[in-house]
This record gives C-alpha cells, structure tokens and sequence, in this order.
C-alpha cells in the first residue's frame, strides 16, 4: 500500500492543455479535404406522421448539389433492434431503427434525407427544395399514459421497452419493522449534452476502396454500423477518431458516421457534415426524463428496514440505450446503502418525444436525486443528524447489494461525507429575504461496462531501439485524458520519462481494440491493458538481463532506461552488473525476442440476463462519494445562489491528479446543471429549448470555487488500484443542492430542475398550509 | 440561398440616403449581436448590411444641455468605461452590468437593444424610468421622440423604415436614486424573465416621485404609472413597500412561455419593485 510511483497520481502536465487553451487542436470539424463536398441532414418537423410524399427532384436539379439521398438510396435502411433489457415480461419488441426514415415519422428532427454539395449555401438551399407532404398520427408524449393498453402504439404493439425488477427479502415486514417511513414522487429533467463541439466529421474513399470516416467518436467501433448499412465487410469501413470537444455520451451513439459514410460511398468525394447547435439540439437524444417513486422506512435507531422504487423513464421514438440506462438505475435505486428489505419495478417506455440514450451518470444519478432527498427526510423524521443517519446504513466492503452482489472493494462513504462537508468551512449568515441552507448528497456509480456484455480492452506496448516506447490503443481521447493516462501507466511501469512514451489512439485499423470510451470504462479497461502489455515488455527486459548477467529477473529493477539490481540488492559488486536499457533491447533484437506485446484485458464475465429480474451481479465494482452544498435562497423571488461547494470521492488511485480534480469539478458543474437550471422542453413533441440561449447550462457566474477532496483506497479493479470518476463525479450533485435549499427554506423540491419558479411556487404552497 | 449585401457608409448622409432609399431592406449592423443571430437561424435571408459599427457621427458620449447623450453606435461596454455616465448617471454603469455578458456588451448597442421593439431588451426600463428620448434621423430631418412614445407594439416602434436612430438622450436627473433588477434563468448571460427598474425621489422615506418600468411582462416593455401614483406621497415601510407594489400586478398582461409562467411572472414583478424600492431607500441588507 505505500509503494510510492515516480509518476502515477502526481499532477501530471498534459498532452493537450496549452494547445486546447491556445486553440491548436485539430478538432473534428477542422478537417478539409480537396474537392470536399459539404452534407446537411433534411429532418420531420412532425412528431409522428405518414411521410406521403417525398420529392427531391428540385433539390437534386440545384446548380452545385452532387447527392441528394433518401431511405430508398440506402443499401440496409433498417435494423431490428432486439436489444438486451427486452425480458422474458416485455417479451420481443422488434423496434426497427431506420437509417433514414422511410415511411413514417416518430419524432420531430428525425432525419429522411441527405444533402450533400459544393459548398454549405447550396446544401441549406437544396434542404429548401425538398418537397414532403405528411399525414398525421396519433401521438403519444406522455410515458406514464404510453404504458396503458389504448394509447397509441410508436412501434410493435408494447410502448413499454424494458422491465427490470428487484426483490430482496419481504418488502411488507420490512415496511412493518419501520418506526418511519418516507414515500414521495419525484421527476427529473430530459438533459442535454450541450457539449461544445458539435457531432462532425469528413469521410472519404482511399485507394484500395476503404471508406475512412474521421469524426468525434466515443466509440470507434461503429465502423460495424456503418459497414452493415453500406453492406460492406466490416474489414473495408475505418473509423479514426478525433480528440473530442465534449462527448458526455452525447458521441456514444450514431452521430455523423453512417451519414458520411453513405454519401462519400453514393458521391465517389470526400464529405464533410457537421451538425448545427440547433441540430444538435432537437434531432440528438437527451437524458431520459424519469419519474420516480420513493418508499423508505427506518427504524427509530436510524437502520433502513426497507425500500421500494417505482421507476418510469421515457425512452422516446427509438429504441437506443433506455433499457441498459434502466438497468443500472434499477442496480443503483437504492443508493449505497445496506437496506434488508428492497423491491424495484422499473419501466422504459416508448413516446413520440425525441429519443433518449446515454447521458453521463447513465441512470445512476436520476435515483440518486431520489433516494438521497429521501434519506434527508428520514433523517429529519429520526431528528437525527443526516451525515449520523447515512453512517448507520453506508455499503461497506463485504456488503451484499439488493441483487445479491457483493462490495469487494473499499466504499469509504463515511470519510468522504465528513470531508466534503468540512471542505465547505464556516457557514454564511443570510438576511430577512435571503436563507442560507447546506446539505449533502453520497452516491455509487458502476465503472466498467455490464458484466454479462464480456468486455475486453486490447494495448499493444513495444521499446524502441532507443528504449522509447510507444503504446497504440483504440481508445479514444474523450478530454478526460485517456491518452495520458496510458503513458502515465506505461511510463510508470516501463522506468521510462513521460515525453519517452507516445501513444496513438483510437483508429479501427491501426490501433488494437480497446472499446468505447463510456461507462467510465476507460481507465479501468484500456488502462489494465495498456499496464498488462507494459508489464509483458518488462518481463522480456528483465528476463534478457537476468540472462546477460545471470542474476534472477525477480532481483532486477528496470528504471531510468537502466535495469538494476533491486536497491537491497545493492552492492559495489552488484553496481558493476547494471545494464543499459538499450544494451539489453540490443540483444533482445539479436535473438529475435522484440520487447513489444498485445495484451487483453477481461473484465469479470457473468452469464447474461435471462429474465426481468436482476438477482446477480451486474457491475464490477462501484466507486463512492459524496458530494456538499451551500445556498443562499431568495425567498421572495425563488432564485438560488451557490454559495460554497465541495466533491469528495475514494477514486482508488489516481493517476493524473489534474484530470481527476477536472473530472470532479466538471462533474459537480453538470450535475448542478441538472439539478437548478437544465431542462430540454419539449411541447407535444416540438422541442422549445434547442439554442443555448435558450437551454442554459451554468456559467461561471453560476457557480463557486468547487473544492475537491480525493481519497485513494487503491482498492479499484483499474490500474494500480484506481476506480473510475467520470460519472460517479456527477451523480450527488443535484440531490446535494436540493438538500441545501430544503434546509435554508424549509421546502423540498421533488422535480428538478430546482428552477426560481419552482422553488417560488413550493414556498408560496408552505405559505398557504 | 443567403444573399446579402455590405455597405459601409462614410457619413451620416450616406447612411440616411441608403436607408431612405432601401427602406426595412437596409438592415444596421452595429454590433451584430442581434442581426447575426437572425442571419444563421435563417430568418433573415437577404438584404443590405448597413455598418454603422464606427460612423464617427453615431459616436460619442457627453453631457449637453443638462442630458447625457449617447451616440447610437457607442457600445454598452464603452458607455459603462465612459467617465461622464460614472459622474453624471452611475445608475445607467451599474445597472448595465447584468446586461448580457462581456462578449456582448463588448459589440451591442443601446440603440440595437432597443430597436427591435422587443419586451426583454434590458435597456428599456431603464430608459424608460430616465425619461430619455430617442433621436430619430431621416434625409428630411431630425426629431426626438419621447421614450414613453417609442414602443408601439411588439417588435414594433416609432422608428420609420427611412429613419436611423443617431442618439439616445438622457436627462441627467438632479435628484434621486435608481435601481435595476433582473431575474434571469441563471446568473450569467440570460433572457430576463422578468426585470424591473426604479427611480426613486425621496425625502427620508416619503415618496417624492417615483418612476417604475418592467420588462418582459407585456407586449411592450412598460411604465407602471397606476403603481407610480400609488407610491406618490407615501412614508415608505418594509410592509407597505410590499403592499403596495401588488399594484403593479394590474398594470401588467404577462404570458407563459418557456423561461415562466405568467402567474409567477406577475407574482415575481411585485417582488421585485418591492426590492428595487428598498434598495433605492437603502433598505436592503
């Protein structure tokens, strides 16, 4: 445990800060090719609607449009999408997803065809001189009224996309062994990504026929998607990735690739399509907007006796990532407590709203802002002290979860709640129309992707003839520092500098696979492989060492491009046998034995989900946290003010401290976004918030110095004991600020976002009790 | 297809001859802030960009005459640095700094922000409670309209197709105190909801004159003159600030749209009187 790394977990000046900061990085959108055409997506301005009549003969005449494209030019338009979060209860669903839409429309922006031109003015012209007639049809925007019998059916004959239960022990003799129980309703926001770089990127065909699609991908490995809609071996379809301008989960799904790959295959020239912010807005999906319903009981010690969760999401159009976001909030519902007694009913339900998907915190934060108000409440019920409350019923290692899974790493929730409350320091006064409130939010949040879907991440790691080294990963770069992180690691491992390792990322065909950079898999995938190739190369080091000078491998020590023997090992005799690193990789390449390796990291594999109800383990592990909130309250208008705010989380081990503190801060930003201000509003299907001026997101105005408190247990499944912080950085934060402001005006807030308005209207309802 | 032309005229004659003879067709770019933004959502596709962004005749801030005078082309950015508006009306600095964010206020106008006829523009109430005029131009002269006469409907004012506004012209006043407030949907850069302004002439705490406008709860950005006349006279109180202004709830025809619903808006705008009078008296904590 104090094993002290020369580079892993400092604060480690990156690859891409100073030209980020100076605006040299080649973004996505910064691509040009020679003879480039330009492409613009024509989209529904109906929610759910026959297309009639589609004519694209004006646009397709128009002086400098080279390809107009609708659902008939696609090789294979549709797919059946059986996704896994279909169960045994739901049964088989057949949503097809459509390349472009065919038929029929199922949400306003939904693409039907492509434009592509000599220069954007035409193309925008040319979406002008497309003809469309539509048909109206039912329409359903309501999930709560979408899962009944009569109401209009968006695909198949089921609106309800996925099921997911809980049950652990008896829910009715835990309610009855309760001195007090909370029940509430609770709704969150339909958020946007709103990152700043919008979906982009440039195909083209090179000289042995590969459509190459350069774009800010979160997962490169649609180049599948892209191959089985063109029809094309997989093998003749590449992704290379970008470094990213914000993704979120907002790049994690198609964006621009299957467009471009289509129309740089129909047209024979390169392509450029980047989506405009208002594109971005209404025709991408959001965060699912859920609804939320809360029992918890506790006895009069302040011990959770049980808990039962009802759960809605709405899904939206199609069905993209709904039922594995409803897993991990059916996994995550109970928050990191040890409850006995836990019964979760948890539905995905199709609408004509835009569709939803994957949004940092991926279920795991809607339950958060649920389960943690209703701990704030039981604790005033108990008179207890909420942080004293929370410490009786914490998860701790060796814990079983409500499905049967047991905590194998630290938690550490006790240290992280006291220190970020502490991080606040001494508290605000306030005045007459101004109350000041603090509150805290713990959350867990899985890293690392499902278990049932098998993951692997690939390195490959080689030295250089002047004992360099270079490491190649398919892993994107998604801001976090996921390249840096990888050189850290190599670096670390291989006793090199970090200017002495350079990493190439993310191409399909260059780079080994190390799958998408989501689900906070990142580190705790790539970075595993990327150690294990490392350790491989310093096996072949210190192996040819051992032999050139006949001491065990295991007494050599490989550092500063020098193998040594080990320090207790040291000795004037002994000095005379160190090596040069370059030596050694010198004969390693005169026996043929070249120190590189392809490493593969395996996460734990369990059997896949055969039924609705989650009995198993679903997550390698889960990282811990808590977050705290100062807020000063404007009683008369309703409008909060962050005073102070603290994140504390146990990330293992760090291994850029920089990125983590990033990651924190950014996390605790969005989260708080989420929880005062985000909101993506839509009116029977026609979105109203798609410009930033609009959709508001926080600004540094909106938000104090974010003090950060990093707790390394190294207990994490990642590299050198680290757990992922991407998500989990983000999940406490709403039910933090809603706690805070309970506590300064003595109101709850059960629908976030916490907006002026809403608050106005909980403390003008107090007023009239 | 986007088709626009760009003229940059030398003088103020050429900037009246053009905009008399293209009429609404002659679109002012001062800072653009605005115009932009219509250009690529797409809603304007064609005219002639008239730049008046550095026309020496629409330039310069001074005091004449007892007014404090703005040249329609001075940025909002450069009238807050002006030493005379920090003299002679720090009001008109301190209430411009919740005025959209740095970047805009570096390239938007007064002029521009009025000009649109639009109820949020944050400058409105302002002038409104300021009693400013508005100098018009045209190729057959010059005339000031009364702020109280400027805004006729929404997106509509008194500005003629052939006319320019050249000049903002504020009175400097001799007495009194005044106070902005804005409730955005967050701290920085955001749509008012709703705002207030107050121009208050008090002895003590008894109500000399009042002047109140509001933003963003009508058709019109708007003079409260029922709740003026209720406040005339008055010996000033936490509680009957409060009372008193409910009034203005009469005065003002909110809607719901996306940023709030009406019944708050109306709620919220006597809460915010209410404060800017405290203010105003010194009041607030």
């Amino acid at each position: 445990m104090s094993e002290q790394y020369r580079i892993i977990g400092k604060r480690i000046g990156g690859l891409d800060e100073k030209d980020k900061v100076l605006g040299n990085v080649i973004f996505a959108e910064d691509y040009t090719l020679p003879g480039m055409l330009h492409a613009r997506v024509f989209r529904s301005t109906r929610a759910s609607a026959l297309i009639k009549r589609l004519d694209l003969t004006r646009a397709k005449a128009l002086d400098g449009v080279v390809c107009v494209l609708s659902a008939e030019d696609v090789p294979n338009n549709e797919s059946v999408k059986n996704v896994v979060g279909q169960t045994t209860e739901v049964g088989l669903l057949e949503a097809t997803n459509q390349v472009l839409a065919r038929d029929r429309v199922r949400f306003y922006g939904e693409a039907i065809a492509l434009v592509a031109a000599e220069n954007l003015d035409i193309a925008e012209e040319a979406l002008e001189l497309i003809e469309i007639e539509y048909e109206d049809l039912p329409a359903i925007f309501d999930p709560l009224e979408a899962r009944k019998p009569g109401a209009p059916k968006i695909h198949g004959d089921n609106n309800i996309i996925s099921a997911w239960k809980i049950r652990k022990g008896d829910i009715e003799k835990g309610f009855a062994q309760a001195d007090v129980i909370v029940e509430k309703s609770y709704r969150t926001p339909r958020q946007e990504h709103a990152h700043i770089e919008p979906e982009s990127g440039v195909s083209w065909i090179d000289d042995m026929g590969v459509v190459n699609i350069r774009y800010a991908a979160q997962v490169i490995e649609h180049y599948r998607d892209v191959a089985a809609v063109l029809g094309l071996p997989d093998s003749r379809v590449r992704v290379i990735g970008t470094i990213i301008g914000g993704g979120f989960g907002g790049k994690e799904d198609i964006t621009v690739e299957i467009f471009l790959g289509l129309l740089a295959w129909k047209s024979g020239r390169p392509v450029k399509l980047t989506y405009t912010r208002e594109e971005m807005g209404f025709a991408r999906h959001k965060r699912p907007p859920y609804y939320l319903h809360y029992k918890t009981g506790a006895t009069k010690d302040g011990k959770l006796t049980a808990m039962e969760a009802k759960l809605v999401s709405d899904a939206g159009a199609y069905v993209y990532l709904s039922p594995w976001i409803l897993i991990y909030s059916t996994v995550h519902a109970t928050g990191p407590y040890f409850i006995p007694n836990v019964k979760v009913d948890a539905n995905s339900v199709l609408t004509n709203n835009i569709m939803t998907s994957a949004f940092r915190g991926f279920g795991g934060m809607e339950v958060a802002f649920a389960y943690e108000s209703q701990m704030d409440e039981l604790a005033r019920k108990l008179t207890m002290d909420p942080l004293e409350f929370r410490k009786k019923n914490f998860l701790k290692k060796g814990d079983e979860t409500a499905n049967f899974q047991t905590i194998t790493s630290e938690a550490l929730l006790p240290e992280a709640a006291s220190k970020a409350l502490a991080a606040l320091g001494g508290k605000g006064k306030g005045s007459k129309h101004k109350k000041v409130g603090r509150g805290f939010a713990c959350s867990w949040q899985s890293y690392g992707r499902m278990t049932y879907l098998h993951d692997t991440s690939n390195a490959w790691v080689n030295l250089e003839m002047d004992g360099s080294s270079v490491v190649r990963s398919g892993i994107p770069d998604l801001g976090g520092g996921q390249r840096e992180s990888l050189r850290a690691i190599v670096a670390e491992i291989l006793g090199l500098k970090l200017d002495e390792v350079h990493v190439i990322s993310t191409d399909s065909q260059v780079t080994p696979p190390a799958g998408t950079v989501t689900a906070t898999r990142a580190l705790y995938m790539s970075g595993n492989a990327a150690r294990l190739a490392a350790e491989n190369v310093r096996k072949i080091i210190l192996d040819q060492a051992s032999a050139m000078v006949g001491v065990a491998p295991e007494k050599l020590k490989l550092k500063s491009k020098q193998v040594y023997l080990a320090e207790n090992q040291a000795g004037p005799e002994n000095q005379a046998k160190k090596l040069s690193l370059v030596e050694v990789i010198k004969s390693c390449a005169a026996q043929g034995k070249i120190p590189q390796s392809l490493a593969t990291f395996k996460a734990p594999f369990t059997e896949p989900i055969t039924t609705d109800l989650i009995r198993d383990p679903v997550f390698a592990d889960f990282t811990f946290g808590a977050q705290a909130a100062e807020v000063e309250v404007d009683t008369e208008t309703g409008e909060v003010k962050l005073l102070k705010y603290s994140t504390a989380y146990d990330i293992g081990q760090a291994i850029n401290l920089n990125r983590v503190e990033g990651q924190m801060e950014g996390g605790a930003a969005q989260g708080i976004g989420f929880g005062l201000m985000e909101d993506y509003i839509e009116e029977e299907g026609i979105p109203l918030t798609w410009n930033l001026h609009e959709y508001l997101v926080p600004t540094s105005k909106d938000l104090p110095d974010i003090e950060t408190v990093v707790l390394e247990s190294r207990s994490g499944k990642g590299p050198f004991g680290a757990k992922g912080i991407g998500e989990p950085a983000i999940t406490a934060a709403a039910p933090a600020v809603i706690n805070a402001i309970r506590d300064a005006i003595g109101v709850r807030i059960y629908h976030v976002p916490a907006t002026a308005e809403r608050i106005f209207r909980a403390l003008k309802g107090k007023r009239e009790k | 297809m986007k088709n626009f032309k760009y003229f940059r005229p030398k003088n103020l004659d050429e900037l009246l001859a053009i905009k008399n003879e293209l009429k609404e067709e002659a679109r002012l770019l001062a800072g653009g802030s605005n115009l932009l933004v219509y250009i690529k959502e797409g809603s304007l596709k064609s005219g002639t960009l008239v730049d008046i962004g550095s026309l020496a005749a629409l330039k310069g801030i001074r005091e004449k005459d007892g007014y404090l005078e703005i040249g329609a082309a001075e940025t909002i950015i450069d009238i807050m640095a002006s030493p005379v508006v920090s003299e002679k009306l720090p009001f008109l600095r301190e209430s411009l700094r919740v005025f959209a964010n740095p970047l805009i206020r570096n390239i938007s106008t007064v002029a521009g922000n009025i000009a649109e006829g639009s109820p949020i523009a944050d400058t409105a109430p302002l002038l409104l409670v300021l009693n400013s005029e508005v100098v018009a131009a045209s190729i057959t002269g010059r005339r000031n309209i009364p702020i109280d006469d400027f805004f006729i409907s929404l997106g509509k004012t008194e500005i003629k197709a052939n006319e320019v506004i050249i000049t903002i012209r504020i009175p400097i006043p001799e007495t009194g105190r005044g106070k902005f407030v804005k409730l955005g949907l967050r701290k920085g850069t955001s749509c008012s909801v709703v705002s207030v302004a107050v121009w208050l002439i008090a002895n003590g705490r008894g109500v000399e004159d009042i002047r109140i406008a509001l933003g963003g709860v009508a058709p019109l950005p708007l003079r409260a003159v029922k709740t003026e006349a209720l406040f005339r006279g008055k010996i000033l109180n936490e509680h009957n600030i409060g009372e008193l202004a409910l009034e203005v709830t009469n005065e003002i025809t909110p809607i719901t749209d996306v940023r709030g619903g009406a019944a708050y808006r109306s709620e919220v705008s006597a809460a915010l009187l209410s404060k800017a009078v405290r203010e105003c008296l010194g009041m607030e904590e």
